[in-house]
């Protein structure tokens, strides 16, 4: 597995995140792009949507809950249905148990070479590296997958996977790897790629994917794409497997329209994505193309963890890579700073959760005990998710996890402690103020009302290794009020 | 109606002519404003750092010390936040507890909200003296929770306090987070410093942080890159327009 | 070992109390009542804003307007479900018709005509299905051209799920919303990615 999405644990994210805000172009790269989809989605819903906008996530919210409070039920039904389609059914509780199954797959067709569309959940099983060990070639068709893989490098968004890269990077891995000429032109690489890829699809044994929704009512599955890239890898070989965490399970169609609606719009401001597939069980006997079987892996891999769970509303995400694009945090660090392919406010949080749901007894906050910190807290995120999940809730509970476990930093927790006590004993708490007004008199440079303090004493002195500090120095507030009423209230 | 004034620790400490603007604003309009002598700190830092049963006592304490009171005004739009949409999800639901933080929570008010919202007090009849500042304003995200981020530009801007200028990409955050700014120091200044590109951008002089931590957070980095900015909070630019702070 | 999975899933659920014991209304999902007029309007403005081409012609002039924009090109595979339509498409394809028995033979077409089960206006999409098409005749060829009766545009895309559910009854049904794209690099916007470049909707009155 690529380090970059999974690292050794313990993972400490702040080298990685110090070294990303240093890096200029990927602040250019991220910031722009970030911003850039953020105003987009805004616009796109104010324009379709207007007022109903919060309306609409509400019912998206409540439509998915429903689903993760009935999921025996909907799974089920999914797994007879599909069945009953001509598809089979395979449940896997680890991700091993879900790369063995594909691999004794692929064994039985003596398969040797793959096509892949984009899927998270292949990404977090480690799919790719089985493959490779097993010698089946495997070629990721996104583009932007593509590219990653002919790198060596890692996606960090959720959507948009190379947000980190660049054209000339690009243009550098086609000549090294492809034998293509040197352009810069994005059209001109996206037709090199193109017709690379269009060869390995006519020959591919096996096709790989994941699904954006299961419908439980149709035993389909219902896959997004804007290349085509997911309708060619299950178009042409004879085996076509799908990979799907449990969570995607949905009643059926008559509750994806508001999906639908929410998730192009919330990732890339598109209105549908391009292509928006339903697969419904291997070719018909009637049918020359389609894949003559079709497998669904069905991937617990901490799921039934987390929807047993504090934390079942995590579960609700659609990936559509919103908070992302709205958090203040991953603009500056971008996606390869949190050490998991889910990246961002929703990776904070859903990280460290699977990871728990999988180790068992809290494994997965002390794996990565700075991911609940690496927030502003702002709530961009929770205002920017269609299925209304709490991001900045689930951090606070992280961070109580955190303390209670003595994972948080020893001198952060004294210092809290004593304001704590402060904070209940108010005759003390208004003179620890006195002593920080007669403090920074004494140690900081005057400047009218005020004094600015540049090395602070104590616990104040992580916040001036950055930054100054202005502490009011005059007359306090509650001497002045004291004067104020006493002189009538007149100013 | 008894109004007593939520004051905050931080905006004692750091910014006490906030507190002054809130209490004269506030007569202005009519409104007599108690200061309970005991209010400490809401809690907010022990909520944000891992110590919710703390915050549950401090909760509790402000829960007790605004009980006698209609209606509690703060400066600071994050603490209004907090008490708002976090005090009654601190103690179980159907408790005493929960109840009593949900009626505090239901008459707390950030102070442009109050005048807005429960004052109803139209902007323009606040229009003070003309006055030369260039102003820009950059709202606390916190006010989201509350449904008022965004509002306090248009209210200054029909109050005419100023020039004031619309901040390029307002919704960013300003990097403080509270224990955020100096646990990831590097991310915090780095979207600081974007924050005050921004407002350079405008040609503002003067800020106006809905804040008293963005405004501190911000005041000190423009202080320590030696950018001349003046960073006040809303009460403050309303107070100098009407003229009741000098 | 599905039932044993299916056992921890049980246990799971039960192990948090439900929280949404109905699915909700999902009235505010529709955005184009089921009535309204100047659906083919709609349809076409919102297919020309997602990059595809529509042309309005009446069914008479089918045959000149589909010679016209096969003129430049070389193969084309002819999945069409509706047979008269079928027909006609293949006399206008002409010499350049291939098979559509193989889909390997589609990564050597130029063009494929297909028909739709449906559009939306709302969206601007277009939806196919392997009921009677062969498969990816609108993905594998570089120009895909689509004939769409005006009677088969539906109001809103919530419209496909409750009054076409026989639309998603195929091996495989496609909602088609643009050419196929990608801003992976740089977020500069490419097409032509996997799918075709260009998409021709000849909308017939």
């Amino acid at each position: 597995m690529n380090e970059l999405i999974a690292p050794a644990l313990p993972f400490d994210m702040l080298p990685r995140a110090r070294e990303a805000v240093r890096d200029v172009k990927l602040q250019q790269f991220v910031g722009n792009a970030t911003h850039l989809k953020d105003t987009q989605r805004g616009g796109i819903f104010g324009r379709d949507f207007g007022n109903d906008y919060d309306d609409l996530r509400t019912v998206a919210r409540d439509t998915k809950q429903y689903a993760l409070d009935h999921l025996d039920e909907l799974l089920e039904r999914f797994i007879e249905r599909a069945q009953a389609s001509g598809a089979r059914v395979h449940t896997a509780t680890t991700a091993a148990d879900a790369c063995n199954i594909a691999l004794e797959i692929a064994r039985h067709h003596g398969a040797k070479s793959c096509v892949k569309s984009k899927s998270m959940v292949t990404e977090e099983i480690g799919l790719l590296p089985a493959f490779e060990a097993a010698g089946i070639a495997t070629l990721e068709t996104d583009l932007g997958e593509f590219i990653l893989q002919i790198d060596g490098d890692a996606p960090s968004h959720i959507v948009t996977p190379m947000i980190h890269k660049d054209r000339v990077a690009t243009a550098k891995s086609f000549v090294r790897e492809l034998g293509a000429r040197y352009t810069e032109d994005p059209t001109e690489l996206t037709m090199i790629a193109r017709e690379h890829m269009r060869g390995v699809y006519r020959q591919a044994d096996l096709g790989v994917s994941g699904a954006n929704f299961l419908l439980a009512d149709e035993g389909a599955a219902v896959i997004c794409t804007n290349e085509g890239n997911f309708d060619l890898s299950v178009g042409g070989p004879p085996v076509h497997l799908v990979f799907v965490g449990i969570e995607k399970l949905i009643r059926g169609a008559c509750d994806l329209a508001p999906f639908l609606k929410l998730l192009a719009r919330s990732g890339t401001a598109q209105p549908l994505t391009v292509y928006t597939s339903f697969v419904r069980g291997p070719r018909r006997s009637d049918e020359h193309g389609g894949p003559k079987e079709l497998h669904y892996i069905l991937v617990d891999a901490g799921r039934i963890g987390v929807l047993a769970g504090k934390k079942r509303d995590l579960l609700r995400c659609i990936r559509c890579g919103a908070c992302l694009n709205a958090c203040p945090v991953y603009r500056k660090v971008g996606g390869h700073s949190y050490g998991s392919m889910y990246a961002g406010p929703i990776g904070a949080v859903l990280t460290p959760e699977l990871e728990r749901a999988q180790g068992g007894h809290d494994a997965g906050l002390a794996n990565y005990k700075d991911l609940p910190r690496a927030s502003s807290l702002c709530g961009a995120c929770y205002e920017a998710c269609p299925v209304k999940i709490d991001i900045p809730k689930f951090l606070l509970h992280d961070r109580a996890r955190l303390r209670a476990r003595g994972l948080s930093p020893k001198s952060e927790g004294a210092t809290l402690a004593l304001w704590r006590m402060l904070s209940q004993r108010p005759v003390l708490f208004r003179m620890a103020l006195r002593a920080v007004r007669f403090h920074a008199r004494m140690l900081g440079k005057a400047d009218g009302e005020q004094s600015w303090l540049t090395h602070a004493p104590g616990p104040a002195g992580a916040w001036t290794k950055s930054r100054d500090l202005g502490v009011a120095t005059g007359e306090s507030f509650r001497e002045w009020f004291k004067e104020h009423k006493r002189s009538g209230g007149a100013p | 109606m008894r109004v007593a004034l939520f004051t905050t620790c931080l905006a004692e400490a750091l910014a006490p002519r906030a507190l002054k603007a809130t209490v004269l604003v506030l007569e202005h309009v009519g409104v007599t404003v108690e200061v309970p002598d005991a209010q400490t700190c809401c809690g907010q830092p022990l909520l944000s750092n891992g110590f919710p049963a703390d915050a549950a006592l401090l909760a509790r304490r402000m829960v007790e010390l605004f009980a006698p009171y209609d209606a509690v005004v703060t400066p600071s739009g994050s603490c209004c936040s907090v008490v708002r949409e976090k005090y009654a999800s601190l103690f179980p639901e159907d408790s005493a507890d929960h109840h009593a933080a949900a009626a505090l929570a239901a008459k707390t008010y950030e102070l442009i909200e109050f005048l807005e919202t429960k004052l109803m007090i139209d902007p323009a009849t606040l229009r003070g003296k003309s006055c030369a500042t260039t102003l820009t304003c950059h709202d606390a995200c916190h006010l989201r929770s509350i449904n008022r981020h965004g509002c306090t530009a248009p209210y200054l801007k029909a109050a005419c306090c100023g020039d004031l200028r619309d901040l390029p990409d307002m919704a960013q955050c300003c990097g403080f987070g509270g224990m955020f700014s100096t646990q990831f120091p590097e991310v915090s200044t780095a979207l600081g410093a974007e924050k005050l590109a921004h407002i350079a951008s405008t040609g503002a002089t003067t800020l106006v942080a809905s804040d008293t931590g963005c405004a501190a957070h911000l005041a000190g980095l423009a202080h320590r890159e030696r950018m001349t900015l003046r960073v006040i909070s809303p009460a403050e630019a309303l107070a100098e327009s009407l003229g009741l702070l000098a | 070992m599905n039932e044993a999975f299916l056992a921890r899933v049980r246990a799971a659920v039960r192990a948090q109390p439900v929280t949404v014991h109905a699915v909700p209304s999902h009235a505010v999902v529709r955005r184009v009542a089921v009535e309204a007029r100047g659906l083919a309007e709609l349809f076409a403005k919102n297919a020309t804003a997602v990059g595809m081409r529509v042309t309005r012609v009446s069914d008479a002039d089918l045959n000149a307007t589909l010679l016209r924009l096969l003129e430049p090109h070389g193969a084309t595979v002819v999945a069409v479900r509706d047979p008269d339509l079928a027909a006609r498409a293949a006399k206008s394809a002409g010499s350049r018709l291939v098979a559509n028995d193989n889909a390997d033979a589609l990564f050597d077409c130029i063009v494929g005509i297909t028909d739709v089960e449906c559009a939306i206006a709302e969206s601007g999409s277009i939806v196919v299905s392997t009921t009677g098409r062969i498969r990816n005749a609108w993905i594998t060829p570089p120009i895909h051209i689509a004939i769409v009766r005006e009677s088969q545009i539906l109001a809103d895309l919530v419209d496909l799920f409750e009054s076409r559910p026989d639309a998603l009854d195929a091996a495989s049904t496609t909602i088609i919303t643009g050419p196929s794209k990608t801003a992976d690099i740089e977020g500069v916007l490419v097409t032509g990615v996997h799918g075709p470049a260009a998409v021709e909707i000849v909308l017939l009155a």
